[in-house]
């Protein structure tokens, strides 16, 4: 457990608003990474980031300091993202994937040497599957997580994780040997 | 040869997965909302402490009223609207 960390958040509790400051500041980067998997819209991004930080002031009581303060702040950031992924599903958002795309997707041209493309396609794909299958998926391929990890983050079983894993990557195949135009 | 989509798409991933993001400054507008949520709890508490202290003064200005206009036996005043006068 980080000492300042450990400082601040006792100050924070206590009304010290610059350090509560100090925290956002700490760490609103890594978690503005995070919330990057939930969103590539630089404005989403931002507002899930704020909205992990307000949430995670509002339950600041409830940090056990157990663990890092950072492991439960990705878990809020977690639970935000889902949360958005949830209410914004079906409703239009979805990046629209060109036949040269697909292509890519399905083997038939290249990797892209391009890691912003790779980025955007590999987000264009997952954002056509169901909320879970996504969480679990950007978990375990994105933010590189292990499954225990990602069962933590997720507030899953390790088991059930497991599962979720493999269904996900199931209809991952399905999606790409699908026709697509 | 046509790869296997998974093996493809395992591939793009760990490629996506070192991408960096810009950086985020949000620290300004965590602490906006803050406040202004502090100011919205300050006025609600403040609502329902009025609420409390007004019913709490009601009920002893009833009390009051009720003794007064019973007269001097506080019993009989508490008993009276249960008795019944008989015909």
């Amino acid at each position: 457990m980080d000492m300042d960390d450990t400082r601040d958040i006792a100050a924070a509790l206590a009304g010290d608003e610059l350090a509560y400051r100090r925290l956002v500041e700490r760490y609103q980067n890594v978690i503005g990474v995070q919330m990057h998997r939930f969103s590539r819209n630089f404005a989403v991004r931002d507002e899930l980031t704020h909205d992990v930080f307000v949430e995670a002031y509002l339950s600041l009581r409830t940090y056990k300091q157990s663990a890092p303060f950072l492991h439960w702040l990705r878990k809020i950031a977690v639970r935000v993202g889902y949360r958005y992924w949830t209410r914004t599903q079906g409703n239009g958002n979805e990046i629209a994937l060109s036949g040269h795309d697909w292509q890519q997707l399905q083997g038939d041209q290249p990797v892209p040497g391009d890691v912003s493309e790779a980025a955007e396609l590999v987000h264009a794909l997952l954002a056509r599957l169901p909320p879970p299958d996504r969480l679990v998926l950007t978990l375990i391929y994105l933010d590189g997580c292990t499954m225990a990890e990602a069962a933590d983050r997720a507030g899953w079983t390790v088991s059930s994780t497991k599962v979720k894993a493999f269904r996900a990557r199931n209809r991952l195949r399905q999606l790409l040997e699908e026709d697509q135009p | 040869m046509k790869q296997d989509p998974l093996e493809r798409f395992d591939q793009m991933a760990a490629c996506a997965s070192g991408e960096a993001a810009p950086s985020t400054a949000v620290v300004d507008r965590v602490l906006d909302t803050l406040h202004q949520r502090s100011r919205i709890r300050a006025i609600r508490e403040s609502k329902y402490a009025l609420f409390g202290y007004g019913s709490v003064i009601a009920a002893c200005a009833a009390l009051i009223l009720f003794m007064m206009s019973t007269g001097n036996d506080p019993l009989v005043a508490l008993a009276s609207p249960f008795l019944m006068e008989l015909p």
